[in-house]
C-alpha cells in the first residue's frame, strides 16, 4: 500500500497541488505531510534510483493520502468515507518497539538518530540556542530536527534505548542541543522524560555516596521520644468541661433574681 | 495534606549547655549503652538531670514563641511532666528477648561479615559515570607506589563500611497541648520547625498546630519532609520516587540493578524508616530467590545481606555457593553466625562447647537444621573429593 502510493506520486511527475483544495478533515490530518511532499515533489522523480537518504525517506513515508489518489484517479470509491491512515499507528502505545523495527534499522542503523543532522544557518558559527519548535500547529519547518522529522520517534520513559542515545556513556550527562540538533521544545521533553525514567528506575545513574554520621542515628532526645504524660483526671483547662457553680453563688444569684424566677 | 501551610519560627535556646559528644564511637553506639562502673552511673545521673533541665528550657522557649497566645488560656505550668529517661536503644533486628545474642555491631560479627565481603579493589574503584576530567600522571618511586597502594586499600575499606542496621522507628504520636479555644481560627495546619544551625537532625523540635487547636509533635514523615526543605541533602528528593513502590521494584530487579536501588535507598531514606527496611528486605529476598548473591559481593551491602539471610534462615543458597566456590572458610563462618544468632537451634546446641573443624561444623548443621539436606551434603562431598584430589596430587 505504501509502495503503491509512492509510485503514484512519482508517475504524476511531482505536479504541485494545493492543500486547500482538499477536504478540511483530510487537510487537518495530513497537511503536515502534504506541505513537505509538495516541496520535494519535483526531486523525488530524479532520486528514485539513487539510495534514499534518511531525511527524504522519512518524508516520503508520510504518505500521500488514499483520498487524494481516489479523488483524482479512481472514480469507483469516490463516495466512500476517507480512511484515516495513521503513519505512527501501533508505535503510539509502544514507542519502544519502533527501535526494533526494520524501518528504524534502514533509516538509522546503529547510530543515534541525530547522526549526520546539520542545521541550516548563515556563516561558520551556528547559533547558540536551538530553534524554539519545528512544528507550529499544522506547519512543519524546513529541515526539522531529528525528533520532529520522524513522527515515530516518541520520547517515553520505557523507551530506554532511545533515551540512552541522548546521554553520554562516560559522564552520564544529557547532550546539549548543539550536539543533537533538537529544537528547544523536544530538548525540554527529553530532559523531562529522562528524569521520569530515572525516577521509575528504568535508567541507572551514579548516586552520590552516602556517609553516615553518628548524629544521624536514633537518639533518646525528647524531640522524637514520647514524654510519659501523667494520667489526667481533670480536663486540660478547667473551663473546657461544664462547670457546676458553687452552692453559695447559686444561692446568691437566686436571691438577687428571686422576683424573676419562674418557679 | 492539601491544606498544610508551613511556617518557621526560630526557637532560641535559653540554655546553651555545653554539648558533650557522648555518642561518637566507630561502633555507632548510642547514648545509654554504657559499660558498668560507679563513675559512669554518677555521670548517668548528672546526664539525666541535665536532660530534665533541657526539657524544661526548650518547653518554656516554645511557650514564649507561641503564635496563638490567648490571654484567657493560662498555660498550666504545673502540668508539665518531669523528664524520664526513655527506653534504651536496641540495635538488634530480632525482637524476642534472648540472653546474649550478638548484634550487627558486634566486633566479632563485623569481622566475620567483612571477611565474607571480599575486598576486590578493582570492583570497588571501577570507573563510574561522572564528570570527565583530564587524567593526572605521577612519577613515583617503588616505595611511594607501595604507600599509594596501601592508601587505596584503606580507602576501599572505608567505602566498604556497612550502613547501620536498625529496628524500625516507633511512630511519633504525642499531643503537647489541647487548645480548643483557638479551634477554627485558621484554615490550615501550621508546622513549626526549629531551624537553629547546630542541632542534630534527631534532636530538632518539629511541632504541628492543627486546625482544631491541638499542638502535637510532627510525625516521622512530616519531620523528614521539613528537614529536606530546610536542610536539603544531596541526592534526596522531597517526594518519594515511584521506583520504591513494589510494582516498580520488580522491574528493576529483573534488570539486576539491585545495587542501584540500594544506593538510592541510602540517599533517600533514614536507616530506621519503614521504607528503607522494606526496600532492603525486598532486594535481599529477590537476590536470594534468583541466586544472584555475587551481585552484592565486594560492596557495602553484602554484610547487611548476609545478616538478613541468616536472621530469616534463608542462607542455604549462599552456603551452597560458597561450597561450590571451594570457600570453606566462608561457609564455616556462615554456620558460626547462624549458631550465634539462633542459640536455641539444634545446630548451635550440638555445636556448643565442642571444638569442631570447619567441615564438621557444616556437617552438623546439614544434619540438624538444614532444609535442603541433600544439596548441602552433595556440595560438601564434592568439596571434600576435590580437596582430597588436590592434596593427593
Amino acid at each position: 500500500m505504501m509502495g503503491e502510493a509512492v509510485r503514484m506520486e512519482l508517475e504524476l511527475g511531482g505536479s504541485s497541488f494545493r492543500a486547500r483544495s482538499l477536504a478540511p478533515a483530510v487537510m487537518a490530518l495530513f497537511s503536515r505531510a502534504l506541505r513537505t511532499c509538495s516541496k520535494v515533489s519535483v526531486q523525488i522523480a530524479s532520486t528514485v534510483d539513487t539510495p534514499v537518504k534518511p531525511l527524504l525517506w522519512a518524508l516520503q513515508t508520510r504518505q500521500v493520502p488514499v483520498l487524494w489518489c481516489s479523488r483524482y484517479l479512481c472514480s469507483s470509491n469516490a463516495e466512500a468515507p476517507p480512511e484515516e491512515f495513521d503513519p505512527v499507528g501501533r508505535y503510539r502505545e509502544k514507542p519502544w518497539e519502533y527501535l526494533e523495527s526494520e524501518e528504524y534499522m534502514s533509516r538509522y542503523g546503529t547510530m543515534p538518530i541525530f547522526t549526520g543532522y546539520r542545521r541550516n544557518h548563515k556563516g561558520l558559527i551556528p547559533p547558540q540556542r536551538p530553534r524554539k519548535t519545528c512544528i507550529r500547529g499544522a506547519k512543519i519547518s524546513g529541515n526539522p530536527c531529528p525528533a520532529c522529522r520522524d513522527p515515530k520517534i516518541i520520547f517515553h520513559p520505557k523507551n530506554v534505548k532511545l533515551l540512552q542515545q541522548f546521554i553520554c556513556l562516560y559522564s552520564g550527562q544529557v547532550y546539549d542541543p548543539s550536539i543533537t540538533g533538537l529544537c528547544a521544545k523536544r530538548q525540554k521533553e527529553v530532559l523531562k522524560v529522562i528524569q521520569e525514567a530515572k525516577d521509575y528506575g528504568l535508567l541507572t545513574f551514579t548516586v552520590p555516596f552516602m556517609v553516615f554520621n553518628p548524629s544521624d542515628l536514633p537518639s533518646d532526645h525528647i524531640a522524637t521520644r514520647p514524654l510519659p504524660m501523667p494520667p489526667r483526671e481533670h480536663p486540660w483547662y478547667s473551663w473546657y468541661d461544664p462547670i457546676e457553680p458553687s452552692a453559695d453563688e447559686l444561692a446568691k444569684y437566686r436571691r438577687m433574681f428571686r422576683k424573676y424566677l419562674k418557679e | 495534606m492539601d491544606h498544610v501551610k508551613v511556617k518557621t519560627l526560630v526557637i532560641h535556646r535559653w540554655f546553651d549547655e555545653r554539648r558533650t559528644d557522648q555518642r561518637v564511637s566507630h561502633q555507632w553506639r548510642v547514648k545509654g549503652e554504657r559499660e558498668g562502673g560507679r563513675e559512669r552511673e554518677r555521670e548517668g545521673e548528672r546526664g539525666r538531670e541535665r536532660e530534665r533541665e533541657r526539657t524544661m528550657s526548650t518547653m518554656s522557649t516554645m511557650m514564649v514563641c507561641r503564635l496563638f497566645r490567648a490571654a484567657s488560656c493560662p498555660f498550666p505550668f504545673t502540668a508539665w511532666p518531669v523528664c524520664v529517661q526513655g527506653p534504651r536503644h536496641d540495635s538488634m533486628m530480632c525482637t524476642e528477648s534472648r540472653p546474649a545474642v550478638s548484634s550487627f555491631d558486634d566486633p566479632e560479627v563485623q569481622k566475620v561479615l567483612m571477611s565474607m565481603t571480599t575486598l576486590n579493589v578493582e570492583h570497588i574503584f571501577r570507573p563510574v559515570k561522572q564528570a570527565l576530567q583530564p587524567p593526572t600522571y605521577k612519577v613515583m618511586t617503588d616505595k611511594q607506589l607501595q604507600e599509594a597502594h596501601e592508601k587505596a586499600i584503606e580507602k576501599a575499606k572505608e567505602l566498604l563500611t556497612p550502613p547501620p542496621v536498625l529496628p524500625e522507628r516507633q511512630p511519633i504520636d504525642e499531643v503537647l497541648s489541647h487548645d480548643k479555644c483557638i479551634a477554627g481560627l485558621e484554615a490550615s495546619k501550621y508546622i513549626f520547625t526549629d531551624i537553629s544551625s547546630k542541632i542534630s537532625e534527631r534532636e530538632r523540635l518539629i511541632v504541628v498546630r492543627e486546625v482544631d487547636g491541638t499542638l502535637r509533635k510532627a510525625t516521622w514523615e512530616e519531620r523528614d519532609r521539613m528537614m529536606q526543605i530546610y536542610f536539603p541533602r544531596e541526592g534526596r528528593q522531597l517526594k518519594r520516587p515511584p521506583l520504591f513502590n513494589d510494582e516498580h521494584l520488580q522491574e528493576i530487579f529483573s534488570q539486576e540493578n539491585h545495587e542501584h536501588v540500594l544506593n538510592l535507598c541510602q540517599t533517600q531514606f533514614e536507616p530506621d524508616s519503614p521504607d528503607y527496611i522494606r526496600v532492603h528486605k525486598r532486594c535481599y529476598e529477590d537476590l536470594a530467590e534468583r541466586g544472584k548473591h555475587d551481585l552484592l559481593k565486594s560492596t557495602r551491602y553484602f554484610p547487611g545481606f548476609v545478616w538478613h539471610l541468616v536472621l530469616t534462615k534463608q542462607f542455604e543458597g549462599l552456603l551452597f555457593k560458597f561450597l561450590q566456590d571451594q570457600a570453606i572458610e566462608e561457609a564455616a563462618n556462615l554456620i558460626w553466625l547462624f549458631n550465634r544468632l539462633h542459640p536455641e537451634s539444634r545446630s548451635s546446641v550440638e555445636a556448643s562447647g565442642k571444638a569442631l573443624s570447619k567441615v564438621e561444623l557444616i556437617q552438623n548443621f546439614a544434619q540438624t537444621d538444614a532444609q535442603n539436606v541433600g544439596k548441602i551434603d552433595l556440595a560438601l562431598q564434592a568439596y571434600l573429593v576435590t580437596t582430597k584430589d588436590y592434596v593427593e596430587a
